[in-house]
């Protein structure tokens, strides 16, 4: 049942949603943005979307993918997140009044759509067709490609995180 | 006869009986002393100066057969206190079944911390591998996705849910004979 790791995907997604009453989304979002979202760009995290969702009467998910160039970066991230107090000090925060919090690391599941597919032009409506790939909209950026330094030969011995490391 | 970990400055002395393999820890290695050593012993070791020891009481194992020299790996950590029961074997589950899915770990052992000697030390568990090439450690190991999008939730302290302290000695090394045999599997 081995789920053989193939050469590091391009990419790692994590996916941060919280749940907060409505009155507390703009101020968590400020926190976020002024707290967290600089030292997580620092650790190398790309902040890739923010949704939100309602989530119940009086609730509202924001859902945060951020991206990473690669496992290697996301283990750097990982030690660099866990040196620092202020992380645990913006999460534990949250924690006091969010009604929900979850994180997962994510792994690409399909292939990415280089290019949008051509619209027939003997279709009806051709002309009002837009991309369908994930890739075609213009708000959309492409991850930054494969972290050579990430993948390189020379990352196998080297200690990528310090302290509060992994498994 | 129970089974130790150790971590020390040095190697362990001439006059120690029941040391099964020793040796400096490789680069890469955190959280010891430069030499990690494991033996088999009655009682606690006599340690040097800088050297802790733990006992190991075992959880589960699995024994790969690995002819000539190999690389050991050994990770000390600890659980948080108040952890409940049922998290606590959840997590003990996900550690344990990580050779199913990764295929260069060989033979693998998970233990509970069962008696300590030298200074205080937090330690709750010690996750061992042995694998046939340090790259099966630094590599495929690293790279699953069971790895790092399963099983280190239960390590990364911005996941709610995780239970593992940032303190952890990670130490790996190269060993001549084998540490985990397949008596430590039964």
């Amino acid at each position: 049942m081995n789920t053989t790791a193939e050469p590091a995907p391009e990419t790692v997604n994590i996916l941060d949603q919280v749940t907060l009453t409505n009155d507390q989304v703009a101020l968590w979002l400020g926190q976020f943005h002024d707290r967290y979202l600089p030292g997580a760009q620092r650790r190398g995290m790309r902040l890739e979307r923010v949704w939100r969702s309602p989530a119940g009467r009086d609730a509202t998910t924001v859902h945060i993918l951020w991206v990473l160039p690669g496992i290697r970066a996301f283990y750097r991230m990982r030690g660099a997140a866990a040196a620092d107090p202020d992380v645990a000090a913006f999460w534990a925060a949250t924690d006091r009044y969010a009604l929900n919090r979850q994180r997962r690391a994510l792994q690409p599941a399909m292939p990415e759509f280089v290019d949008a597919p051509e619209p027939d032009p003997a279709a009806p409506d051709a002309a009002s067709t837009t991309g369908t790939g994930p890739k075609s909209g213009a708000a959309e950026t492409n991850p930054t490609e494969t972290d050579s330094a990430a993948a390189a030969p020379t990352e196998a011995g080297r200690t990528v995180h310090g302290t509060g490391a992994h498994a | 006869m129970t089974r130790w970990v150790v971590l020390a400055a040095t190697m362990p002395g001439s006059g120690l009986d029941g040391v099964r393999s020793a040796g400096p820890d490789l680069p890469g290695s955190v959280g010891g002393h430069g030499f990690s050593w494991d033996l088999d012993a009655n009682a606690a070791p006599e340690l040097p100066t800088r050297a802790e020891a733990v006992a190991l009481c075992p959880v589960r194992a699995g024994f790969v057969p690995l002819t000539g020299p190999r690389i050991k790996r050994t990770l000390l950590l600890t659980v948080r206190d108040g952890t409940s029961t049922d998290v606590l074997a959840e997590f003990e589950a996900d550690l344990s079944a990580m050779p199913e899915h990764i295929a260069t770990i060989r033979s693998w052992a998970l233990s509970r911390v069962a008696g300590r000697a030298g200074p205080a030390s937090p330690w709750t568990h010690v996750w061992e591998q042995e694998y046939a090439t340090v790259e099966g450690l630094t590599g495929e190991y690293l790279l699953n996705p069971y790895h790092w999008a399963h099983v280190d939730r239960w390590f990364d302290g911005e996941v709610p849910g995780s239970i593992v302290e940032p303190r952890l000695a990670h130490v790996f090394r190269r060993s001549d004979p084998p540490v985990l045999t397949a008596a430590a599997s039964d």
